[in-house]
């Protein structure tokens, strides 16, 4: 047999190509027809203004965040903090001192400052000690009154070092502190015949009450507005269907997520959602450029979300929260069957494709959710779902939503 | 056929569909070539409509709009073999080889043969052998089109060539063209 030349077999392939002549189908213009529809329907430029907007959003939230952490820093400084913290203490003792220095009824002795602290360790709490009658600190006082001058050196020295201590102890330690040298200034006030010194003291001690009040708000929000890592493992049902229409079978997530509370109410996660989705559509839909009356279709996905959380309610043990976010899915496999009804039966395509297909923020996150919190470190979650399309995802294009509720275990790692 | 572009212009319907019924088979003649099956090649031609109503404040109604039409085909067609390379390993599709073959489908039976042996083709050999032999690219135009070298895109071709030989002698079709 005589093998053709190239130009031989060009020519025999050429004149094949245009001699074919396929005709014309009625049903091919429906397909066509539809795709018209949907894209007249959905125009992928509203998609990309949604998805600009989101995107914006995100990033006028974290300005705002960078602002707000960026001008806490600029005006509360740690170093500042404790130089207020100074100030304060040091105006109470030096009021108290003062008051101890002029005051005719200052008579107080060393043993006195000793018997007193006696009693101090006897009544653990600053509540016990306040308990303690006038009349009983002014038996202490009566008792001797001798070596004033000593005592007042004595004060003086004392003072000082509650003021180290202040910046060195921890904040209730400094509250405790003032709070029990406010006691012994006060008893020390006291004096037999003068009841008015009582009075005077009360001042000082409402004074000291005050600034203590304020310190230990300031370590309130300090320690509220901290920086705090969490990690969430979850577990959902996934109730998926394209477009909303009705769900198929029920498929599954399995999430491990990193939040990061970069303020009292606000947060953001991102990680990792294993996701099997299974869906089917019974009404006619055009799948991968053809007009299919049926689909079935069972896929894969790691979806990478990455979400802003708002918490109601943050310094309660039972809050409630909001979020809204983008999701990533990258699809590890897409098993799709699609039927098409025909005069000469019905035919069943399959596909079968795997790790081909990353959508990059094409899915929105919107979940509302509740949490309780069990210990300092350990939460509980329930948290229900919406994944609304932005776009068509995968081989088939198709535009998924899903449905669920996480249920999981939040840790604080720090 | 000015008053069809233009009422597509303004994505009138009616304008689309008479185009699309009247180009259709043209359409379908240039992707068949190019895919691996029937089906296939009609979701390409969908494709490429697709592009035909988006772009067509682009065209310049003092050229062809056939040729302008063939460009869309072949570029849509060039898409999906971009696809296919990245699918080929993991798709089945069912009963498309034969929906190619009823026999309603085609006319002559012949170029419908010798369309199915291009089919055959990898997807690679077949998009060269193509553009080179049917649509008149040259070896360059194709290496930037398919993003291959120009000594590929010879070497593809050659193969092409030698696998459509083989597969013409495995039909007993090539002795039996020359004796008559």
């Amino acid at each position: 047999m005589e093998k053709l030349t190239d130009q031989e077999l060009d020519a025999l392939f050429k004149s094949a190509a245009e001699g074919i002549n396929p005709e014309y189908e009625v049903a091919e213009w429906e397909g066509m027809n539809e795709r018209l529809n949907a894209v007249a329907k959905s125009p992928s430029i509203f998609n990309k203004w949604i998805l600009l907007s989101l995107i914006g959003v995100i990033i006028f939230s974290g300005g705002i965040w960078i602002g707000y952490t960026l001008s806490n820093s600029a005006s509360e400084p740690d170093a500042k903090n404790n130089e207020k913290i100074l100030t304060e203490s040091k105006i109470v003792s030096d009021q108290r001192v003062s008051e101890k220095r002029f005051s005719p009824q200052a008579n107080a002795s060393a043993n006195d400052a000793k018997k007193i602290s006696n009693l101090e360790s006897r009544n653990s709490t600053t509540d016990q000690i306040q308990k303690t009658t006038l009349v009983e600190k002014k038996r202490y006082v009566d008792d001797e009154v001798s070596e004033k001058k000593d005592v007042e050196n004595e004060l003086l020295e004392a003072d000082q070092e509650v003021k180290i201590i202040d910046l060195h102890e921890s904040n209730l330690v400094n509250v405790y502190n003032l709070q029990q040298d406010t006691q012994v200034g006060k008893d020390l006030f006291l004096n037999e015949s003068n009841i008015d010194s009582i009075a005077s003291s009360e001042v000082i001690v409402k004074q000291e009450s005050d600034s203590t009040d304020v310190i230990s708000d300031k370590n309130k929000d300090n320690q509220a507005q901290k920086k705090s890592l969490f990690i969430r493992g979850l577990a959902s049902p996934d109730f998926t269907s394209i477009n909303f229409g009705s769900s198929g079978a029920a498929g599954s997530n399995y999430a491990l997520l990193i939040e990061y509370q970069f303020a009292n109410r606000w947060w953001v996660s991102t990680g990792a959602i294993r996701s099997f989705k299974k869906y089917s559509s019974n009404g006619e839909i055009t799948y991968s450029g053809r007009s299919a009356d049926n689909l079935d279709g069972a896929c894969r996905i790691l979806d990478i979300p990455l979400n802003v959380y708002y918490q109601i309610k943050p310094f309660s043990k039972t809050s409630f929260f909001g979020s809204v976010g983008l999701s990533s899915y990258v699809m590890l496999s897409e098993d799709y069957k699609y039927t098409i009804y025909t005069n000469s039966g019905d035919r069943v395509y399959s596909k079968l494709v795997e790790k081909e297909n990353n959508e990059w923020f094409k899915v929105l996150n919107l979940s509302v959710g509740i949490q309780r919190q069990l210990n300092s470190r350990f939460y509980l979650q329930a948290e229900p779902f919406l994944k609304a399309p932005l776009a068509g995802v995968g081989y088939g294009d198709v535009r998924l939503s899903s449905l669920g509720v996480f249920f999981g275990v939040k840790y604080k790692l720090n | 056929m000015h008053l069809l572009i233009q009422g597509c212009k303004r994505n009138d319907r009616d304008s689309q569909r008479l185009l699309y019924q009247h180009y259709y088979s043209y359409a379908l003649s240039i992707c068949i070539r190019y895919s691996r099956n029937v089906t296939e090649a009609k979701e390409v031609v969908n494709d490429g409509f697709m592009k035909v109503f988006s772009k067509i404040d682009q065209y310049n109604s003092d050229s062809p709009f056939k040729g302008w039409l063939r460009k869309i085909m072949i570029h849509a067609s060039i898409d999906q073999y971009r696809k296919e390379l990245k699918h080929q390993h993991n798709e089945s599709l069912k009963l498309s080889h034969a929906a190619f073959t009823q026999p309603q489908a085609m006319d002559d039976l012949s170029h419908e043969e010798l369309i199915g042996l291009i089919q055959q083709l990898s997807p690679a050999y077949r998009a060269v052998f193509n553009l080179y032999v049917i649509d008149g690219f040259t070896h360059l135009e194709i290496g930037k089109i398919l993003k291959i070298s120009e000594g590929t895109s010879k070497s593809n071709l050659l193969k092409a060539r030698e696998n459509l030989r083989r597969m013409l002698e495995q039909l007993n079709k090539i002795s039996y063209g020359k004796t008559n």
